[in-house]
């Protein structure tokens, strides 16, 4: 059955539009983050992913909802609490922004455009279709072989499948089950829309490298244990 | 000499599993059955021979090495699944007590 897409445009509801953050040990950088967002939306929650840090307080205190999870369950995890939690208090829709800073909060814009303007239910940032610099070669090898490997199994032609800059229409986000609780959920996410009659489109974004960012990124090798995920999901539906 | 204590142990086991059957079904069938396999190899080690040498194997022993790998490696897949089960609970027990603590916060 094919759900409606909300009347309202996103961006006559930006009160209703709800940021969700999940963040895992970001105390450092997660107060500057959400600093530079609230000028784009009022609401945004950050999820704690049972962070060792002051992550909350730093949250907290730069004025966002946050929830926290008493035991570190991972990112897919965080997201899908999120979502429910942003879901509760009534989102119109839903952005999901990475903790660490890679995401440019103007983007946050062009997502809600691309979503009025698209008339689509979900909308992914790609880096591929903006103006990344800076992106080492070995991460944007990594990324292309992910995207590949994604479109290959999902069949939807996606020129980024894994940024976490992305918006869901609260219809979208109602029907969204993430049950890979860490990275593979990205995999996870775009095999369900795929499945789904979900109106999918990507919009140009810039991803911001740093050392930092870097540091807390996927390596090579986290490449497996998502490959890995994905397949042992596929055991025990 | 040590039949009866492996027989007395089997037998625990057997017990063990049969009482498991409501919490999991392939434990509750395939401890007691495999136990009981065990007690009849002790009381006749000469039907491990006699199997081995139908199905081509050559030796008793190796037969029951290769049946106890199977066995081992269905009870450790069985064991990963309930683990996954019970990890998909505590993700969804962390995520209730989350939104709760924080919709109290929230007034």
């Amino acid at each position: 059955m094919l759900h409606q897409r909300i009347e309202v445009p996103v961006r006559e509801t930006v009160s209703g539009v709800w940021l969700v953050i999940p963040g895992f040990n970001e105390g450092a950088v997660i107060g500057r983050t959400i600093g530079s967002v609230a000028h784009w939306l009022p609401n945004v929650v950050v999820v704690d992913d049972g962070s060792s840090d002051d992550t909350a307080r730093a949250a907290e205190g730069a004025g966002a909802h946050v929830v926290r999870h008493c035991i570190n369950l991972g990112q897919g995890a965080a997201l899908a609490t999120g979502i429910r939690y942003a879901l509760l208090r009534g989102a119109r829709a839903i952005i999901t922004f990475d903790a660490d800073g890679q995401h440019r909060p103007e983007d946050i814009d062009v997502l809600i455009e691309t979503a009025d303007e698209s008339g689509a239910d979900v909308v992914l940032g790609s880096r591929f279709l903006g103006g990344t610099v800076d992106m080492p070669a070995s991460r944007r090898w990594l990324l292309r072989a992910a995207t590949l490997y994604t479109r290959f199994t999902s069949g939807l032609r996606l020129t980024d499948a894994h940024n976490g800059l992305r918006l869901f229409t609260r219809a979208a986000a109602e029907q969204m089950r993430i049950r890979q609780n860490r990275m593979a959920h990205a995999s996870e996410l775009v095999n369900w829309l795929a499945a789904s009659h979900l109106k999918v489109v990507e919009a140009p974004v810039d991803i911001v490298y740093t050392d930092y960012t870097l540091a807390k990124g996927q390596s090579a090798f986290s490449s497996i244990n998502i490959l890995w995920d994905l397949w042992s999901s596929r055991l025990h539906r | 000499m040590i039949k009866l204590p492996l027989i007395l142990g089997l037998a625990f086991f057997a017990f063990y599993g049969w009482r498991q059957r409501r919490v999991s079904p392939v434990i509750g069938v395939a401890m007691p059955l495999v136990s009981l396999l065990g007690i009849a190899l002790v009381l006749w080690p000469q039907w491990a021979q006699e199997a081995a040498g139908l199905l081509g194997i050559g030796r008793g022993a190796d037969l029951i090495l290769y049946v106890w790998t199977v066995v081992s490696l269905l009870l450790l897949a069985n064991l990963h699944f309930r683990l996954r089960g019970q990890a998909a609970l505590i993700t969804t027990l962390t995520r209730e007590l989350a939104i709760l603590e924080a919709r109290l916060r929230d007034g």
